[in-house]
């Protein structure tokens, strides 16, 4: 378990190491000058040279590299091109922001996504299968920006309960956590419903019944039991997707996450806020995989990790 | 039996969601008194009065700092730290007497020498502040006593009052921008205007209380404004909707309208842009994607900025006359060229672009739109000097700082400021016309200055170095118990003068 832990430690600070060399290069290759992003299309030639100079980029590609990768390591995020301010602060700030939108966006999906499925494995083929699996349908194709705009619409234009955009108290969370569910519910409620169903076909099920058991314990004990280890493998997959991708929600509902903020320093070809960015979000994303690969252990017992 | 219980779980799980939504605090359309809140599209990047070009910035700069002089809404020169001034006979210096008794938000009285040390943090070359190119023309600065300063140049400068009131000539506090560094006062500013600074929650809030002491104080009703980013147009606009929002600075048209071969050489030939301008249908493009919220262009120079003139010659839409024109020309055929379209710069820009392709294809001009993101577009733009440079044709849109002539003019059509230099990029170039610009710059006389510039107006809409096809309207929307809000040509709206009803 520990040789495991360490080894998927190691492949972790590969991937981190490659990827933020991959967001680097992309980067800095792409057309676009950050320092005439800066200085606007009125500025003069010397005053890009300046800005340039400032923020070191005029050395080698593999220089500023180094700089960067070295400052990051003990922890300096480097300096934002864009209103010259420190960027760890800035992601501090940003980061636990975005992860609660994903962790509250996946526990809504869970909660609401698995007793649905489970409902619709139940009453298989009847009005209540057609009609969660029809709402699923709708909640996986809707996009979100739509989708965000119509809870806005009617949530707080029409009814006047929920604020429309921002982020800080409990009411703020509640349409961008919906909003981002949507999608990974639908994906969870219909992927517990095809599994319940060939689990509720399976012996020990009507083993399970035949000995008297009421049918919540067969359903969630017995059977459900079973779906957790593909339904684990989803929700952190989901998570991964969510941390990364609550962009449009973020933008949507002007939500200061880490995902509007990288947006955002693209257009300004604001390096080190977004290289910083993506190397929390790939931490994160690794860190998640790895609990999901524990998870196992414990979902079923079958699973050694050598 | 054994599905009901299911049946309840999933709905107790919707149902205390729905309470949950329905929690203690209820409408969003809040009780706030006399303070108010403004959507703006992006966070600022800094708000050191100093620092930087961006719009977001420089709109909180009127409410944190004063200048010496000011616009108001039709451009005019208006006093504000200064209450008068003089320039001397040989037009070298200028003078400035100080309102007496004002004080920055830390105490430190606000006088000649704070002014001064202001500017020079401004010049200082190790402060990263691309804006001290627009001072340039200044070599020296004076405290002649305590309540007076004297600005001099090498040469007349007559642009001089406009400079003085663009955003970046905000006045500092010498005290608090001595203690700290440029980016530590870019996130504590401390300036002497109508507002002092509260709070900057990064991406979510940036809050001002009145400054009770400011001689606007007895002006304005509002005691604290609060600017509000919020990125996407439609959710601002509910904002305002929902009450959330009591104005926004920056709306869609239809967001507005819902509350309420070498072708390079080719366009060298006058006529044949003369041909596209009349081919273009500048009211049906304003009309149909600006939502009327745009004025036809009818000169360079948009109106409110010194000195516009209304051009007598019209580009009316006139497909024929653009044929008979291109003919003339050389090309009966028409031609194919290209235009490179900045997504993400202008409102529409896309759409324009796509219908200005269709028209021109009507008289037989053939336009590739090569769609790009905003940034590789200004690379593209600014890199290449006249021999290297692959533009054919651009969407293109300029706005003037300071609200005159010089800057709207100078910097795009003057010789001397060819790419990479500066910002004339399509190598437009006119003796006539830079002796004009140099003339009017040169003079301090306003009427020399305007008959300069009435002529390098007829000039430019003559050549058409750029096709002028409409002016937008800086359109805002705010609630109807807000009042006093003024919107400057420039860009930019000030809440100095603002009351709230409630």
């Amino acid at each position: 378990m520990l040789a495991f832990l360490i080894r998927r430690s190691l492949e972790g600070l590969l991937t981190i190491f490659g990827l933020s060399l991959l967001v680097f290069l992309s980067l800095h290759l792409a057309p676009g000058d950050p320092a005439a992003i800066i200085a606007g299309n009125q500025a003069r030639e010397e005053e890009l040279v300046v800005i340039r100079q400032r923020y070191g980029l005029t050395d080698p590609l593999p220089v500023q590299y180094w700089n960067w990768a070295t400052r990051v390591v003990r922890g300096d995020f480097g300096t934002s091109h864009w209103g010259d301010r420190p960027v760890g602060p800035d992601l501090a700030r940003a980061f636990p922001i975005s992860m609660s939108l994903a962790l509250g966006g996946l526990a809504v999906a869970v909660a609401v996504g698995i007793p649905a499925g489970v409902l619709a494995a139940v009453r298989r083929d009847g009005l209540v299968d057609l009609s969660i699996m029809g709402l699923a349908v709708a909640g996986m194709s809707m996009p979100v920006f739509w989708i965000g705009l119509l809870a806005i619409l009617l949530f707080s234009l029409r009814l006047g309960w929920l604020p429309s955009s921002g982020w800080g108290t409990f009411m703020h969370a509640i349409l961008p956590v919906v909003s981002v569910s949507l999608a990974s519910l639908a994906l969870l409620a219909r992927m517990t419903r095809s599994l319940m169903v060939e689990l509720l076909l399976e012996d020990f099920v009507r083993t399970a019944k035949a000995k008297g058991l009421p049918s919540r314990i067969v359903f969630y004990k017995h059977a459900l039991r079973n779906a957790l280890p593909p339904l684990a493998t989803v929700i952190g997959l989901r998570l991964g997707l969510l941390v990364g991708g609550a962009v449009i929600t973020e933008t949507v509902f002007a939500v200061p996450g880490l995902g509007r903020m990288i947006v955002q320093a693209v257009n300004q070809r604001d390096f080190p806020v977004v290289q910083g960015g993506v190397l929390l979000i790939a931490l994160a994303v690794i860190v998640i995989n790895v609990a999901v690969d524990v998870l196992y252990l414990f979902l079923d017992p079958r699973i050694r990790y050598a | 039996m054994r599905t009901r219980r299911l049946h309840v779980y999933l709905w107790l799980t919707v149902v205390a969601l729905l309470v949950l939504s329905l929690g203690p605090s209820t409408r969003a359309g809040p009780a706030r008194g006399t303070k108010i809140v403004v959507g703006i599209d992006t966070d600022p990047p800094s708000l050191d009065g100093h620092s930087n070009t961006a719009l977001s910035s420089d709109q909180l700069f009127a409410h944190l700092y004063d200048r010496l002089v000011m616009f108001d809404m039709r451009s005019n020169i208006v006093p504000q730290l200064a209450t008068e001034w003089s320039v001397s006979n040989n037009a070298l210096t200028w003078t400035f007497k100080l309102r007496r008794g004002h004080k920055f938000h830390d105490g430190t009285p606000v006088n000649a020498a704070a002014v001064k040390a202001s500017f020079e943090r401004l010049f200082d070359p190790r402060n990263p502040f691309s804006r001290r190119t627009l001072f340039e023309m200044i070599k020296r600065i004076d405290v002649v006593d305590e309540f007076t300063v004297a600005f001099s140049t090498d040469k007349p400068y007559g642009a001089m009052l406009n400079t003085m009131a663009n955003p970046s000539a905000s006045i500092v506090s010498p005290t608090a921008a001595a203690k700290q560094d440029v980016n530590t006062f870019g996130r504590f500013p401390v300036g002497s205007g109508p507002f002092f600074f509260r709070e900057w929650v990064r991406g979510t809030r940036i809050v001002l209380s009145k400054n009770p002491a400011h001689w606007l104080a007895s002006q304005t009703n509002v005691t604290e404004i609060e600017f509000r980013p919020i990125p996407d147009d439609a959710t601002r606009a509910i904002g305002l909707e929902t009450g959330e929002l009591d104005f926004v600075t920056t709306i869609s048209p239809q967001e507005a309208k819902r509350l309420g071969n070498n072708p390079n050489l080719v366009v060298y030939n006058v006529r044949v842009r003369q041909a596209m301008a009349h081919a273009i249908d500048n009211k049906a493009i304003v009309d149909t994607f600006l939502a009327g919220f745009a004025k036809v262009a009818d000169s360079p120079l948009p109106p409110g900025v010194f000195p516009y003139k209304s051009q007598a010659a019209r580009y009316n839409y006139d497909p024929e006359r653009a044929k008979r024109l291109l003919a003339e020309a050389g090309y009966p055929n028409g031609f194919s060229s290209s235009m490179w379209v900045p997504v993400g710069t202008y409102a529409a820009a896309q759409q324009i672009s796509e219908a200005v392709a269709e028209m021109l294809k009507k008289v037989g001009i053939n336009l590739k739109l090569e769609v790009m993101e905003s940034g590789q577009w200004l690379v593209l733009l600014r890199s290449k000097g006249p021999r290297e440079s692959t533009l054919e044709m651009t969407y293109y849109g300029w706005g003037t700082q300071t609200g005159e002539a010089d800057y709207a003019l100078r910097l795009v059509f003057h010789t001397d400021n060819f790419a990479p230099a500066c910002c004339n990029r399509n190598f437009y170039s006119n003796t006539e016309l830079d002796g004009l610009l140099d003339k009017a710059l040169g003079t301090t006389n306003v009427a020399e200055r305007r008959a300069a510039y009435e002529r390098a107006q007829e000039i430019l809409w003559r050549d058409l170095p750029w096709i002028w096809i409409f002016t937008v309207n800086h359109s805002a929307v705010g609630n109807k118990a807000l009042t006093g809000v003024n919107l400057l040509p420039v860009e930019l709206i000030h809440f100095r003068d603002a009351s709230i009803a409630r």
